[in-house]
């Protein structure tokens, strides 16, 4: 009796979490927002994974932040300072 | 409960701080205890009266995190390195016209990213594939790994920046900026002159195609 709405609603849910898999990651939802999208992505065979890969993905890019090339600041000033004089 | 998401990622190890951190590899501009804000903004006032050396501390503030930023837009770390130093000359030239409507690191970075991505553009053939990797880089090895394990993280983060040097300029920098270096959304997308909405869906695209390429290479790594 009630599986077309049910089924309408899932449809509409899913469009409107696909939207905001990143948000969520990003903790840019409300709150009711996040338990709306969590309870799609529990019962979703593609949002569910896909949230879960995001967040992992999301993960490995922050590592990343925690590799630092040289330190070019000295050289900077330098060229600063060489171009003050040559003006 | 799907149990991702902020709670996930503190689970995994990686605290989100987008701001305010200290002055670790990733932290943002903050020195001392001043709120790094602050002190930019002082500095820069001292800067716009034509105080060179508030200037040089500025840069001393800034130089390397954008070095890392453009690093990533540029052919190699010598080209990163001169659009830093062109970044930080237009900076101090034009410091007088700063008004301050936006963060001084937003300004600059926008000046920096900008320049990457003229030079980026007029460059005919893509450039030798550069990646952090090729930097001497400060980094704690976690010696709970094995050797393996060190070797199939060094592959993971290799194929990592080999696919964020893969994302088209305009999806690039989103995620440089937001994922990788830390900044808020708002900061990342005035950087840009974008919009939040469009800045979102440029991030959440380059991310999936980020994903898409980690999944091959684990997909790839499995059947070995």
């Amino acid at each position: 009796m009630s599986v077309l709405p049910e089924r309408l609603q899932m449809k509409r849910d899913h469009r409107w979490a696909r939207r905001r898999l990143s948000e969520y990651v990003d903790d840019e939802l409300t709150p009711a927002e996040r338990r709306r999208l969590e309870r799609h992505a529990d019962i979703c065979p593609e949002c569910g994974p896909l949230l879960r890969a995001l967040t992992v993905t999301v993960f490995r890019l922050r590592q990343l932040r925690f590799r630092r090339p040289g330190s070019v600041a000295p050289r900077v000033i330098d060229r600063l300072r060489a171009e003050e004089t040559r003006r | 409960m799907i149990g991702i998401g902020m709670a996930g990622l503190a689970a995994l190890g990686g605290g989100w701080q987008p701001r305010g951190d200290a002055q670790q590899p990733g932290a943002h501009m903050s020195r001392g205890v001043a709120p790094a804000s602050t002190a930019d903004e002082v500095l820069v006032e001292r800067a716009q009266a034509g105080d060179r050396d508030a200037f040089e501390d500025l840069v001393r503030r800034h130089a390397d995190r954008l070095y890392a930023v453009v690093l990533r837009f540029t052919a190699d770390p010598a080209e990163a390195e001169e659009v830093t130093q062109e970044a930080f000359l237009r900076a101090w030239r034009s410091i007088g016209r700063f008004e301050g409507r936006s963060q001084f690191f937003t300004w600059l970075y926008r000046i920096g990213i900008n320049e990457a991505k003229r030079r980026a553009e007029r460059r005919p053939a893509p450039g030798r594939v550069v990646s952090l990797e090729d930097e001497p880089a400060e980094e704690v090895a976690d010696l709970r790994e094995s050797p393996e394990a060190r070797s199939e993280q060094g592959e993971l983060r290799a194929r990592l920046e080999q696919a964020i040097r893969d994302l088209p300029l305009d999806y690039r920098a989103p995620l440089v900026l937001r994922d990788v270096e830390g900044l808020s959304t708002a900061e990342a997308a005035a950087i840009m002159d974008l919009g939040e909405a469009a800045f979102k869906s440029r991030l959440h695209r380059a991310r999936l195609a980020v994903r898409e390429s980690i999944d091959q290479y684990l997909v790839e790594a499995a059947d070995q």
